[in-house]
Protein backbone atom coordinates (compact mmCIF):
# COMPACT_ATOMS: atom_id res chain seq x y z
CA UNK A 1 0.00 0.00 0.00
CA UNK A 2 1.45 3.35 -1.01
CA UNK A 3 0.67 6.47 1.03
CA UNK A 4 1.55 10.09 0.28
CA UNK A 5 3.01 12.43 2.90
CA UNK A 6 -0.29 14.26 3.57
CA UNK A 7 -2.18 10.97 3.68
CA UNK A 8 0.18 9.73 6.42
CA UNK A 9 -0.30 12.95 8.42
CA UNK A 10 -4.10 12.88 8.08
CA UNK A 11 -4.15 9.26 9.20
CA UNK A 12 -1.97 10.11 12.23
CA UNK A 13 -4.35 12.97 13.09
CA UNK A 14 -7.42 10.73 12.86
CA UNK A 15 -5.85 8.06 15.03
CA UNK A 16 -5.61 10.69 17.76
CA UNK A 17 -8.82 12.64 17.01
CA UNK A 18 -11.53 10.37 15.72
CA UNK A 19 -14.09 10.84 14.35
CA UNK A 20 -13.60 14.15 12.56
CA UNK A 21 -15.12 15.83 9.51
CA UNK A 22 -13.17 17.45 6.68
CA UNK A 23 -13.49 20.94 8.22
CA UNK A 24 -12.04 19.81 11.56
CA UNK A 25 -9.13 18.10 9.80
CA UNK A 26 -8.63 21.18 7.62
CA UNK A 27 -8.62 23.58 10.58
CA UNK A 28 -5.84 21.53 12.19
CA UNK A 29 -3.70 21.34 9.04
CA UNK A 30 -4.38 24.97 8.07
CA UNK A 31 -2.48 26.05 11.20
CA UNK A 32 0.28 23.49 10.88
CA UNK A 33 1.04 23.13 7.18
CA UNK A 34 -1.38 25.24 5.12
CA UNK A 35 -3.25 23.88 2.08
CA UNK A 36 -6.91 24.08 1.09
CA UNK A 37 -10.11 22.37 2.25
CA UNK A 38 -10.34 20.72 -1.19
CA UNK A 39 -6.92 19.10 -0.73
CA UNK A 40 -7.96 17.73 2.66
CA UNK A 41 -11.29 16.46 1.26
CA UNK A 42 -9.59 14.65 -1.62
CA UNK A 43 -6.97 13.20 0.76
CA UNK A 44 -9.75 11.85 2.98
CA UNK A 45 -11.48 10.36 -0.08
CA UNK A 46 -8.28 8.67 -1.19
CA UNK A 47 -7.83 7.15 2.28
CA UNK A 48 -11.42 5.86 2.14
CA UNK A 49 -10.70 4.31 -1.28
CA UNK A 50 -7.52 2.73 0.13
CA UNK A 51 -9.73 1.13 2.79
CA UNK A 52 -7.92 2.90 5.63
CA UNK A 53 -10.81 5.20 6.62
CA UNK A 54 -14.56 4.74 7.06
CA UNK A 55 -17.14 7.50 7.00
CA UNK A 56 -20.68 8.09 8.26
CA UNK A 57 -23.01 10.86 7.19
CA UNK A 58 -23.61 13.39 9.96
CA UNK A 59 -26.05 16.11 8.74
CA UNK A 60 -24.52 17.56 5.55
CA UNK A 61 -20.99 16.39 6.25
CA UNK A 62 -19.20 13.08 6.56
CA UNK A 63 -17.42 12.07 9.75
CA UNK A 64 -14.23 10.11 9.09
CA UNK A 65 -12.55 7.55 11.34
CA UNK A 66 -9.70 5.08 10.83
CA UNK A 67 -10.80 1.65 9.70
CA UNK A 68 -7.53 0.12 10.71
CA UNK A 69 -5.82 0.67 14.07
CA UNK A 70 -2.29 2.08 14.12
CA UNK A 71 -0.85 -1.19 15.48
CA UNK A 72 -2.68 -3.20 12.84
CA UNK A 73 -1.26 -1.08 10.02
CA UNK A 74 2.25 -1.36 11.45
CA UNK A 75 1.77 -5.14 11.73
CA UNK A 76 0.72 -5.28 8.07
CA UNK A 77 3.74 -3.21 7.01
CA UNK A 78 6.10 -5.41 9.04
CA UNK A 79 4.58 -8.45 7.37
CA UNK A 80 5.02 -6.89 3.92
CA UNK A 81 8.61 -5.75 4.29
CA UNK A 82 9.79 -8.83 6.13
CA UNK A 83 8.27 -11.55 3.98
CA UNK A 84 11.84 -12.33 3.03
CA UNK A 85 12.50 -13.56 6.56
CA UNK A 86 11.72 -16.65 4.61
CA UNK A 87 15.00 -16.80 2.75
CA UNK A 88 13.42 -18.69 -0.11
CA UNK A 89 11.19 -15.83 -0.97
CA UNK A 90 12.31 -14.20 -4.18
CA UNK A 91 11.72 -10.66 -2.95
CA UNK A 92 14.39 -10.44 -0.34
CA UNK A 93 15.62 -6.95 0.35
CA UNK A 94 15.55 -6.48 4.08
CA UNK A 95 18.12 -7.94 6.43
CA UNK A 96 16.37 -9.46 9.42
CA UNK A 97 17.82 -10.67 12.71
CA UNK A 98 16.15 -14.06 12.52
CA UNK A 99 13.69 -16.02 10.45
CA UNK A 100 10.22 -16.13 11.93
CA UNK A 101 8.24 -19.31 11.96
CA UNK A 102 5.72 -20.48 14.49
CA UNK A 103 6.63 -24.05 13.57
CA UNK A 104 10.28 -23.87 14.61
CA UNK A 105 11.32 -26.98 16.44
CA UNK A 106 11.48 -26.14 20.16
CA UNK A 107 13.61 -29.23 20.90
CA UNK A 108 16.18 -28.19 18.35
CA UNK A 109 16.42 -24.74 19.93
CA UNK A 110 16.77 -26.31 23.39
CA UNK A 111 19.63 -28.44 22.09
CA UNK A 112 21.35 -25.36 20.69
CA UNK A 113 20.87 -23.57 24.01
CA UNK A 114 22.41 -26.54 25.87
CA UNK A 115 25.33 -26.55 23.45
CA UNK A 116 25.99 -22.84 24.10
CA UNK A 117 25.80 -23.42 27.84
CA UNK A 118 28.27 -26.31 27.59
CA UNK A 119 30.73 -24.12 25.66
CA UNK A 120 30.26 -21.35 28.21
CA UNK A 121 31.09 -23.74 31.07
CA UNK A 122 34.17 -24.99 29.23
CA UNK A 123 35.37 -21.43 28.75
CA UNK A 124 34.71 -20.67 32.42
CA UNK A 125 36.66 -23.77 33.53
CA UNK A 126 39.57 -22.73 31.31
CA UNK A 127 39.52 -19.22 32.75
CA UNK A 128 39.45 -20.58 36.33
CA UNK A 129 42.57 -22.67 35.74
CA UNK B 1 18.68 -7.04 -43.39
CA UNK B 2 21.09 -4.49 -41.91
CA UNK B 3 24.53 -3.62 -43.30
CA UNK B 4 27.55 -1.72 -42.07
CA UNK B 5 28.28 -0.46 -38.58
CA UNK B 6 24.81 -1.26 -37.18
CA UNK B 7 25.15 -4.83 -38.41
CA UNK B 8 28.57 -5.05 -36.74
CA UNK B 9 27.15 -3.71 -33.44
CA UNK B 10 24.18 -6.12 -33.50
CA UNK B 11 26.41 -9.09 -34.36
CA UNK B 12 28.73 -8.21 -31.48
CA UNK B 13 25.69 -8.02 -29.18
CA UNK B 14 24.71 -11.51 -30.33
CA UNK B 15 28.21 -12.71 -29.43
CA UNK B 16 27.80 -11.10 -25.97
CA UNK B 17 24.51 -12.93 -25.43
CA UNK B 18 25.92 -16.28 -26.62
CA UNK B 19 29.01 -15.90 -24.42
CA UNK B 20 26.78 -14.98 -21.47
CA UNK B 21 24.63 -18.10 -21.93
CA UNK B 22 27.67 -20.39 -22.30
CA UNK B 23 29.39 -18.85 -19.25
CA UNK B 24 26.15 -19.09 -17.27
CA UNK B 25 25.87 -22.82 -18.02
CA UNK B 26 29.50 -23.43 -17.01
CA UNK B 27 29.18 -21.37 -13.81
CA UNK B 28 25.97 -23.26 -12.94
CA UNK B 29 27.70 -26.63 -13.39
CA UNK B 30 30.73 -25.54 -11.32
CA UNK B 31 28.51 -24.04 -8.59
CA UNK B 32 26.35 -27.17 -8.43
CA UNK B 33 29.43 -29.40 -8.05
CA UNK B 34 31.16 -27.31 -5.34
CA UNK B 35 28.16 -25.88 -3.45
CA UNK B 36 28.67 -28.09 -0.39
CA UNK B 37 32.34 -27.01 -0.05
CA UNK B 38 31.48 -23.33 0.12
CA UNK B 39 30.86 -23.64 3.91
CA UNK B 40 34.58 -24.35 4.38
CA UNK B 41 35.49 -20.77 3.53
CA UNK B 42 35.38 -17.67 5.73
CA UNK B 43 32.15 -15.65 5.58
CA UNK B 44 33.74 -12.79 3.64
CA UNK B 45 35.26 -15.26 1.13
CA UNK B 46 31.90 -16.99 0.81
CA UNK B 47 30.24 -13.67 0.02
CA UNK B 48 32.93 -12.80 -2.54
CA UNK B 49 32.62 -16.25 -4.17
CA UNK B 50 28.84 -15.89 -4.42
CA UNK B 51 29.20 -12.44 -5.98
CA UNK B 52 31.76 -13.88 -8.37
CA UNK B 53 29.30 -16.64 -9.32
CA UNK B 54 26.55 -14.20 -10.31
CA UNK B 55 28.90 -11.71 -11.98
CA UNK B 56 31.14 -14.16 -13.81
CA UNK B 57 28.77 -14.67 -16.78
CA UNK B 58 28.75 -10.87 -17.26
CA UNK B 59 32.54 -10.55 -16.92
CA UNK B 60 33.07 -13.42 -19.35
CA UNK B 61 30.54 -12.01 -21.82
CA UNK B 62 32.32 -8.65 -21.76
CA UNK B 63 35.76 -10.26 -22.17
CA UNK B 64 34.57 -12.33 -25.12
CA UNK B 65 32.89 -9.26 -26.65
CA UNK B 66 36.13 -7.33 -26.30
CA UNK B 67 38.00 -10.16 -27.99
CA UNK B 68 35.53 -10.20 -30.91
CA UNK B 69 35.60 -6.39 -31.16
CA UNK B 70 37.50 -4.71 -34.03
CA UNK B 71 40.45 -3.95 -31.68
CA UNK B 72 41.41 -7.60 -31.40
CA UNK B 73 40.09 -8.95 -34.67
CA UNK B 74 42.11 -6.50 -36.80
CA UNK B 75 45.42 -6.50 -34.88
CA UNK B 76 48.23 -8.58 -36.44
CA UNK B 77 49.57 -9.58 -33.03
CA UNK B 78 46.34 -11.44 -32.24
CA UNK B 79 46.36 -13.65 -35.33
CA UNK B 80 46.80 -16.80 -33.24
CA UNK B 81 43.71 -15.79 -31.27
CA UNK B 82 41.57 -15.07 -34.31
CA UNK B 83 42.34 -18.53 -35.61
CA UNK B 84 40.57 -19.90 -32.53
CA UNK B 85 37.52 -17.72 -32.93
CA UNK B 86 36.68 -15.23 -35.66
CA UNK B 87 33.93 -13.16 -37.21
CA UNK B 88 31.34 -14.53 -39.56
CA UNK B 89 29.44 -12.23 -41.92
CA UNK B 90 29.90 -9.39 -39.42
CA UNK B 91 28.92 -6.79 -41.99
CA UNK B 92 25.40 -8.25 -42.40
CA UNK B 93 22.68 -8.74 -39.78
CA UNK B 94 19.58 -10.70 -40.71
CA UNK B 95 16.33 -9.84 -38.89
CA UNK B 96 14.88 -13.27 -39.50
CA UNK B 97 17.71 -15.27 -38.02
CA UNK B 98 18.69 -17.00 -34.78
CA UNK B 99 20.90 -13.96 -34.11
CA UNK B 100 17.96 -11.61 -33.74
CA UNK B 101 15.86 -14.19 -31.85
CA UNK B 102 18.59 -14.66 -29.23
CA UNK B 103 18.92 -10.89 -28.89
CA UNK B 104 15.15 -10.39 -28.50
CA UNK B 105 14.81 -13.22 -25.93
CA UNK B 106 17.76 -11.96 -23.88
CA UNK B 107 16.69 -8.31 -23.85
CA UNK B 108 13.05 -9.27 -23.24
CA UNK B 109 14.06 -11.39 -20.25
CA UNK B 110 16.38 -8.64 -18.95
CA UNK B 111 13.60 -6.04 -19.18
CA UNK B 112 11.25 -8.42 -17.32
CA UNK B 113 13.76 -8.96 -14.48
CA UNK B 114 14.67 -5.26 -14.30
CA UNK B 115 10.98 -4.25 -14.14
CA UNK B 116 10.27 -6.78 -11.39
CA UNK B 117 13.26 -5.53 -9.37
CA UNK B 118 12.31 -1.89 -9.81
CA UNK B 119 8.67 -2.49 -8.79
CA UNK B 120 9.89 -4.34 -5.71
CA UNK B 121 12.30 -1.51 -4.84
CA UNK B 122 9.56 1.10 -5.35
CA UNK B 123 7.07 -0.72 -3.10
CA UNK B 124 9.72 -1.37 -0.48
CA UNK B 125 10.79 2.29 -0.56
CA UNK B 126 7.21 3.40 0.22
CA UNK B 127 6.60 0.79 2.88
CA UNK B 128 9.87 1.55 4.66
CA UNK B 129 9.08 5.27 4.34
CA UNK B 130 5.69 4.72 5.96
CA UNK B 131 7.27 2.68 8.76
CA UNK B 132 9.80 5.49 9.31
CA UNK B 133 6.94 7.99 9.65
CA UNK B 134 5.15 5.79 12.18
CA UNK B 135 8.30 5.01 14.18
CA UNK B 136 10.10 6.92 16.91
CA UNK B 137 13.80 7.62 16.82
CA UNK B 138 15.98 5.69 19.29
CA UNK B 139 19.36 6.78 17.95
CA UNK B 140 20.91 8.06 14.69
CA UNK B 141 19.98 5.01 12.56
CA UNK B 142 17.76 3.02 14.89
CA UNK B 143 13.98 3.43 14.92
CA UNK B 144 11.46 1.88 17.29
CA UNK B 145 8.17 0.69 15.83
CA UNK B 146 5.14 0.43 18.05
CA UNK B 147 4.18 -3.21 17.56
CA UNK B 148 3.74 -6.24 19.78
CA UNK B 149 5.37 -8.43 17.10
CA UNK B 150 8.94 -9.10 18.27
CA UNK B 151 11.00 -8.12 15.27
CA UNK B 152 14.19 -6.41 14.19
CA UNK B 153 15.29 -5.73 10.64
CA UNK B 154 17.20 -3.31 8.45
CA UNK B 155 15.38 -1.89 5.47
CA UNK B 156 15.76 0.82 2.83
CA UNK B 157 17.92 0.62 -0.26
CA UNK B 158 19.56 4.04 -0.43
CA UNK B 159 19.51 5.25 3.18
CA UNK B 160 18.76 2.15 5.24
CA UNK B 161 17.41 2.27 8.80
CA UNK B 162 17.32 -0.33 11.55
CA UNK B 163 13.88 -1.09 12.95
CA UNK B 164 13.29 -2.66 16.35
CA UNK B 165 9.77 -3.30 17.65
CA UNK B 166 8.48 -2.45 21.13
CA UNK B 167 7.43 -6.12 21.40
CA UNK B 168 11.07 -7.13 21.12
CA UNK B 169 12.32 -4.46 23.56
CA UNK B 170 9.70 -5.44 26.16
CA UNK B 171 10.18 -9.19 25.94
CA UNK B 172 13.96 -9.51 25.80
CA UNK B 173 16.51 -8.22 28.29
CA UNK B 174 18.51 -5.08 27.51
CA UNK B 175 21.72 -7.05 26.68
CA UNK B 176 19.86 -9.10 24.07
CA UNK B 177 18.29 -5.97 22.60
CA UNK B 178 21.73 -4.32 22.41
CA UNK B 179 23.19 -7.36 20.59
CA UNK B 180 20.27 -7.34 18.13
CA UNK B 181 20.72 -3.61 17.47
CA UNK B 182 24.47 -4.10 16.92
CA UNK B 183 23.65 -6.91 14.48
CA UNK B 184 21.26 -4.65 12.57
CA UNK B 185 23.81 -1.82 12.55
CA UNK B 186 26.27 -4.25 10.96
CA UNK B 187 23.73 -4.84 8.15
CA UNK B 188 23.48 -1.08 7.79
CA UNK B 189 27.29 -0.76 7.70
CA UNK B 190 27.52 -3.38 4.93
CA UNK B 191 24.55 -1.82 3.03
CA UNK B 192 23.02 -5.32 2.97
CA UNK B 193 19.48 -4.40 1.77
CA UNK B 194 20.91 -2.79 -1.40
CA UNK B 195 23.37 -5.64 -1.92
CA UNK B 196 20.60 -8.22 -1.44
CA UNK B 197 18.50 -6.43 -4.02
CA UNK B 198 21.36 -6.26 -6.55
CA UNK B 199 22.34 -9.86 -5.87
CA UNK B 200 18.80 -11.10 -6.49
CA UNK B 201 18.77 -9.19 -9.80
CA UNK B 202 21.94 -10.92 -11.04
CA UNK B 203 21.03 -14.34 -9.65
CA UNK B 204 17.68 -14.21 -11.50
CA UNK B 205 19.60 -15.13 -14.70
CA UNK B 206 20.20 -18.62 -13.31
CA UNK B 207 17.77 -21.55 -13.27
CA UNK B 208 15.17 -21.33 -10.42
CA UNK B 209 16.97 -24.03 -8.36
CA UNK B 210 20.35 -22.36 -8.54
CA UNK B 211 18.83 -18.90 -8.08
CA UNK B 212 17.14 -20.05 -4.85
CA UNK B 213 20.30 -21.71 -3.56
CA UNK B 214 22.50 -18.71 -4.39
CA UNK B 215 20.14 -16.35 -2.58
CA UNK B 216 19.82 -18.65 0.44
CA UNK B 217 23.60 -18.95 0.75
CA UNK B 218 24.02 -15.19 0.40
CA UNK B 219 21.28 -14.50 2.99
CA UNK B 220 22.92 -16.83 5.53
CA UNK B 221 26.38 -15.41 4.80
CA UNK B 222 25.10 -11.87 5.33
CA UNK B 223 23.52 -12.87 8.63
CA UNK B 224 26.72 -14.63 9.75
CA UNK B 225 28.81 -11.59 8.80
CA UNK B 226 26.48 -9.36 10.85
CA UNK B 227 26.51 -11.85 13.75
CA UNK B 228 30.28 -11.66 14.07
CA UNK B 229 30.74 -7.97 13.16
CA UNK B 230 31.14 -6.79 16.76
CA UNK B 231 32.37 -10.10 18.17
CA UNK B 232 35.92 -9.82 19.52
CA UNK B 233 36.20 -12.89 21.74
CA UNK B 234 34.63 -16.28 22.40
CA UNK B 235 32.46 -14.99 25.23
CA UNK B 236 30.86 -12.35 23.00
CA UNK B 237 30.26 -15.00 20.33
CA UNK B 238 28.44 -17.15 22.90
CA UNK B 239 26.33 -14.17 23.94
CA UNK B 240 25.30 -13.52 20.33
CA UNK B 241 24.47 -17.23 19.89
CA UNK B 242 22.34 -17.20 23.08
CA UNK B 243 20.49 -14.08 21.94
CA UNK B 244 19.84 -15.65 18.57
CA UNK B 245 18.27 -18.74 20.15
CA UNK B 246 16.25 -16.70 22.67
CA UNK B 247 14.98 -14.37 19.94
CA UNK B 248 14.07 -17.27 17.66
CA UNK B 249 12.14 -18.92 20.51
CA UNK B 250 10.27 -15.69 21.13
CA UNK B 251 9.62 -15.04 17.44
CA UNK B 252 8.36 -18.59 16.98
CA UNK B 253 5.42 -17.80 19.27
CA UNK B 254 4.17 -15.18 16.84
CA UNK B 255 2.70 -16.51 13.66
CA UNK B 256 2.82 -13.52 11.37
CA UNK B 257 3.72 -15.74 8.43
CA UNK B 258 1.03 -18.39 8.52
CA UNK B 259 1.07 -18.69 4.74
CA UNK B 260 4.64 -19.97 4.85
CA UNK B 261 4.01 -22.89 7.17
CA UNK B 262 5.47 -25.85 5.38
CA UNK B 263 8.10 -28.48 6.01
CA UNK B 264 10.67 -26.97 3.67
CA UNK B 265 10.53 -23.62 5.43
CA UNK B 266 10.79 -25.09 8.89
CA UNK B 267 13.76 -27.13 7.79
CA UNK B 268 15.39 -24.12 6.20
CA UNK B 269 14.86 -21.85 9.21
CA UNK B 270 16.18 -24.46 11.58
CA UNK B 271 19.18 -25.05 9.40
CA UNK B 272 19.98 -21.36 9.13
CA UNK B 273 19.73 -20.79 12.89
CA UNK B 274 21.81 -23.92 13.50
CA UNK B 275 24.42 -22.80 10.99
CA UNK B 276 24.66 -19.37 12.57
CA UNK B 277 24.95 -20.70 16.13
CA UNK B 278 27.50 -23.34 15.11
CA UNK B 279 29.54 -20.74 13.21
CA UNK B 280 29.60 -18.50 16.30
CA UNK B 281 30.69 -21.35 18.58
CA UNK B 282 33.12 -22.90 16.15
CA UNK B 283 36.92 -22.67 16.42
CA UNK B 284 37.44 -24.09 12.94
CA UNK B 285 40.03 -22.42 10.76
CA UNK B 286 38.21 -21.52 7.57
CA UNK B 287 39.92 -21.45 4.19
CA UNK B 288 40.99 -18.06 2.76
CA UNK B 289 40.04 -16.77 -0.70
CA UNK B 290 41.33 -19.22 -3.35
CA UNK B 291 42.86 -16.50 -5.55
CA UNK B 292 44.92 -18.75 -7.87
CA UNK B 293 42.06 -21.17 -8.52
CA UNK B 294 39.68 -18.31 -9.22
CA UNK B 295 42.06 -16.53 -11.62
CA UNK B 296 42.72 -19.78 -13.47
CA UNK B 297 38.97 -20.43 -13.57
CA UNK B 298 38.22 -16.99 -15.04
CA UNK B 299 40.89 -17.41 -17.76
CA UNK B 300 39.66 -20.94 -18.58
CA UNK B 301 36.05 -19.81 -18.65
CA UNK B 302 36.91 -16.92 -21.01
CA UNK B 303 38.80 -19.25 -23.37
CA UNK B 304 36.06 -21.91 -23.26
CA UNK B 305 33.35 -19.30 -23.87
CA UNK B 306 35.28 -17.68 -26.73
CA UNK B 307 35.87 -20.94 -28.55
CA UNK B 308 32.37 -22.20 -27.73
CA UNK B 309 30.79 -19.07 -29.23
CA UNK B 310 32.60 -19.79 -32.50
CA UNK B 311 31.82 -23.52 -32.44
CA UNK B 312 28.20 -22.90 -31.49
CA UNK B 313 27.92 -20.39 -34.32
CA UNK B 314 29.25 -22.97 -36.79
CA UNK B 315 26.95 -25.69 -35.41
CA UNK B 316 23.79 -23.57 -35.54
CA UNK B 317 24.48 -22.19 -38.99
CA UNK B 318 25.29 -25.65 -40.35
CA UNK B 319 21.98 -26.92 -38.96
CA UNK B 320 19.72 -24.01 -39.91
CA UNK B 321 21.64 -22.06 -42.54
CA UNK B 322 20.00 -18.89 -41.09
Amino acid sequence: MLLGELEKQVLEYLWKNQPADAKQVYSYFEKNRGGSLNTIQSTLERLVKKDLLSRVKNGHAYKYFPKVARQELIGQLIKNVTHDFVAEDENSIVAAFSSISSDLDEDQLDKLEAMIEEQRNKLQTKADR
Amino acid sequence: MIFGEWALALNIFTITVLAFIIANIFVSIIFWSVKSNIQNYTVSTRKSLLWLCVLLPWITALTVTLFFSPIFQSGAMFVWLTELAHWHHHEVFYFLSWHSISLIVFFGFSIYIATQSLVLAYKNHHQIGLLRTLATKKSENVLVIDSSIPTAFTGGLIKPSCFVSTGLIEQLNSDDVEIIIQHELAHLHYADPLKKWLFSFFSAYFTPNINKMLKSLMAISMEQAADSFFVKNQQQAQNVASTLVRFTKLAAKYSVHKQYKNELLVHFCRQSIEQRVLQLLSNTQFKPFPMKVILLGIILLSVISTTSVDSLHHAIETLFNH
